[in-house]
């Protein structure tokens, strides 16, 4: 369908007029020839008046676009299905004959395979490798680069744990960084830190996990995530309130149906020299 | 910047593009030319809506997520400032930031008739419970106006109602989480439109509890008992046990349901933010004087 005539149809449901439509992007007659076929706007014009009718730019999108990766891999990771993993990877390689390892999307099932189910996949270290590669490389980190960058925390020296930290502080430096992305660096940086601690750095582990910041309120399961990975870095320097609290959080997360999340945390970071 | 300090689309594609991994090659894919996509990334030429939205597919990214990242490009979105407001703990400086942010809004749709103004201030009056200015009826008519006409809820009505449930009808409260439950995404399932719907349903539930409104609760409990909470939204699943809780106290669990209640404040209050501990709290408070139990 034309995008024209789609904004005309959502603009008419919202019962929004043409001059109240365009404000200052555009005149009501442009606005009204783009909207009956007659004539194109331009991309940035069309993004504003989207915007300011505060519509989907979903609502714009061809059916032909194929289901995108992060939902079908979120998915898989809710159901803790390697199957699915496994049948996305073999999409992925499909499509991507040659050099899959230079996929995003092939490297952040591998990684996960290789983490979690270390049994349904042989070690790729180049997949590794191109992750942080990509990681080094890309100025600006998606939600698939920060998924990617905490998957690697369990799998790569401490050395390049130590690196890629450096990097999530280059991504959230700006004061402004949205609590959506703070979220994103602290699922990282807990993780990071569990894995310093786990291989005996208490110190270290300590600090890292003082990089956490938020900006405004934080998501509860980072913010829990967060604290558990505290309870755990104590528990380990022996302080003695911290079993306490952690037996606490286990009996919160347990309680609300969340108990499974908990033990992935703590099997998040075993670690792994080989790279 | 673009006008109105609105970030520059080429700049932002650019941007994801490079997120993706991707050449200018492998993103024109027969769409456009690399030289014209170039210089639009860098502001020197304009490409047409439609051309952008093919680029846009050739993405791996949902557009939920892309739309997103856009905004994350703003400093000033209302969302951005509602989300601040909510943050500020000094409550004088709150009331101050609100009610300039509320006049803003309102001089806003005053001067240009659009109804997003309009439904930006009521949403801060519901969300911050500001007092003396307009009644929920004044409010629910024209949300329910707006909301009437349109065949599928964005994330922008999602959100509009995750805040308005506490104001509408029980009974149109009912219908609109139906409704929303019932408007599935023809493609794909997206984590941030689960996290409204979610949000809708539990802040439903938090309105009708309040009304004493049990036979609805029930109704609404029976959707969501159906219905799979993502892993990781545990906000969600807080909500659920939560509501379970006040619903078992309701009916006369009193002993249980007052152990579990105090077990989930002290989880809460452990994790260190106190926002949440305080939300279910003052809820769990009002429950207690509503059910007689408490002064």
């Amino acid at each position: 369908m034309h995008i024209g005539r789609r904004f005309k149809e959502l603009r008419k449901q919202r019962n929004v007029t043409l001059s109240e439509a365009v404000g200052n992007e555009c005149s009501v007659a442009a606005l009204s020839k783009f909207e009956n076929e007659l004539s194109e706007i331009s991309s940035e014009t069309f993004i504003h008046l989207v915007n300011r009718l505060h519509i989907d730019w979903r609502e714009f999108q061809s059916d032909k676009k194929p289901a995108p990766f992060l939902p079908r891999y979120q998915q898989a990771v809710d159901q803790e299905s390697p199957y699915q993993l496994l049948s996305l990877q073999y999409e992925l390689v499909a499509t991507h004959k040659g050099n899959p390892e230079n996929n995003i999307a092939y490297c952040i099932v591998q990684l996960t395979l290789m983490r979690d189910y270390p049994a349904t996949t042989t070690p790729n270290h180049l997949v590794k490798k191109q992750a942080v590669d990509y990681l080094i490389r890309v100025d600006h980190w998606n939600q698939e680069g920060f998924i990617m960058a905490t998957l690697l925390v369990g799998l790569v020296p401490l050395s390049v744990v130590d690196l890629l930290i450096q990097h999530v502080l280059y991504q959230i430096e700006s004061a402004d960084t949205p609590q959506s992305k703070l979220d994103l660096a602290n699922t990282f940086i807990a993780d990071a830190a569990l894995r310093e601690s786990r291989e005996g750095n208490i110190e270290n582990a300590k600090k890292i996990l003082l990089l956490s910041r938020q900006n405004t309120l934080p998501d509860l399961l980072v913010a829990t995530h967060l604290k558990y990975v505290d309870c755990l870095i104590r528990q380990q320097a022996g302080d003695p309130h911290a079993s306490g609290q952690l037996t606490q959080l286990r009996h919160f997360m347990n309680m609300i149906n969340a108990g499974k999340i908990a033990k992935r945390w703590e099997k998040a970071a075993p670690g792994d020299p080989t790279f | 910047m673009g006008k109105e300090n609105q970030p520059m689309i080429g700049f932002f594609y650019r941007r994801e593009r490079l997120a993706n991994d991707l050449s200018l090659s492998q993103a024109t894919s027969q769409i456009t030319t690399a030289a014209t996509l170039s210089r639009f990334e860098r502001g020197q030429t304009q490409i047409a809506a439609s051309t952008f939205f093919k680029l846009m597919a050739v993405l791996p990214n949902t557009l939920e997520s892309l739309q997103q990242s856009y905004f994350t490009l703003y400093d000033d979105t209302f969302q951005q400032k509602m989300a601040y407001a909510a943050s500020l703990e000094d409550k004088t400086e709150q009331n101050h930031y609100l009610l300039t942010l509320l006049a803003h809004q309102q001089a806003k749709f005053s001067q240009t008739g659009l109804i997003y103004y309009q439904l930006n201030a009521f949403n801060l009056i519901v969300r911050f419970n500001i007092p003396g200015i307009l009644t929920a009826t004044e409010i629910a008519g024209p949300v329910l106006k707006y909301l009437k006409g349109i065949d599928h809820f964005g994330l922008y009505e999602l959100d509009l109602l995750t805040t308005m449930v506490q104001v509408l009808p029980d009974e149109s409260v009912t219908v609109l989480v139906q409704r929303s439950l019932l408007d599935m995404p023809r493609i794909y399932q997206d984590r941030l439109r689960d996290r409204y719907l979610w949000r809708i349903i539990n802040n439903a539930l938090d309105a009708v509890i309040e009304h004493q409104d049990f036979v609805i609760a029930d109704r609404l409990m029976a959707f969501a008992s159906r219905l799979h909470i993502p892993n990781d939204d545990i906000e969600a699943q807080v909500c659920q046990y939560f509501h379970q809780l006040q619903i078992d106290y309701h009916y006369g669990d009193h002993t249980t349901a007052q152990k579990r209640a105090a077990e989930l404040f002290a989880g809460l209050e452990l994790i260190g933010v106190p926002f949440y501990a305080h939300f279910f709290e003052t809820r769990w408070h009002k429950l207690l004087v509503r059910e007689g139990s408490e002064q």
